[in-house]
């Protein structure tokens, strides 16, 4: 299985009022991913806990349920004061790795150069885009029997 | 009618039958709406890079400012 942890930055893009930009438009074309990844294999998206609680703020109901609905809300961290966005989500990454394969999406990605092994990533949104869509191609030319094979190979080895 | 939950599913893996009835192509990202209190699902088609578009059909995000 694979966990897909986006960053604030993402998420701020995708229920952001106004986007305009074209980072803010790869940003929301990576989540769109994420959740089309979803749908198609062994895919899990976790939001984090106090990330998803400012995003509320921005939120109807009807975003709630469906946010709620489509990724795991992960609140292990929630009442740590001492934790911080990026520190909470380098908690659950390391804590997902123990039994899955994670993919963080950031901007920012030197944010967690001190968690990547070979079973965590973090990539920029552009980055995201291209190894899905990469996965996608060479699943199509059968290089890999199963598609969730080639975004393993895509994201954690040099292929 | 309340949104309850919501699944994501693939166009591909539901039957026809199912395709027909609500209109969807063969192939595609689809999120399943449920609602009550009469129960009632709807199966809506999710294009390419939309989630955006989808999220927005369920209101507005609201102008808050959200700082790093």
């Amino acid at each position: 299985m694979v966990t897909i942890i986006p960053c604030l930055e993402v998420m701020r893009a995708v229920t952001d009022k106004n986007i305009s930009g074209s980072s803010a438009q790869l940003r929301v074309e990576a989540f769109h991913l994420s959740l089309d990844l979803k749908s198609l294999t062994d895919v899990e998206i976790i939001l984090e806990g106090k990330m998803y609680e400012r995003l509320k703020a921005r939120l109807e109901d009807d975003h709630k349920v469906f946010f709620e609905g489509a990724c795991k809300i992960d609140n292990s961290v929630k009442d740590v004061s001492t934790y911080d966005v990026i520190s909470a989500i380098k908690w659950i990454a390391n804590s997902e790795s123990k039994i899955n394969r994670v993919i963080i999406i950031g901007e920012n990605t030197s944010n967690f150069n001190d968690i990547i092994n070979e079973d965590i990533v973090c990539v920029k949104p552009s980055d995201f885009i291209y190894k899905v869509n990469k996965a996608r191609e060479i699943f199509e030319k059968k290089q890999f029997t199963s598609f969730h094979d080639s975004i393993i190979a895509m994201f954690f080895f040099q292929i | 009618m309340t949104l309850k939950n919501i699944r994501l599913g693939r166009a591909e893996n539901l039957s026809e039958q199912i395709r027909k009835k609500h209109n969807l192509p063969e192939k595609g990202l689809i999120i399943i709406e449920s609602r009550n209190p009469d129960l009632h699902e709807e199966f809506k088609l999710i294009k390419e890079g939309g989630i955006r578009d989808y999220l927005l059909t369920l209101g507005d995000f609201k102008e808050v400012e959200i700082s790093a």
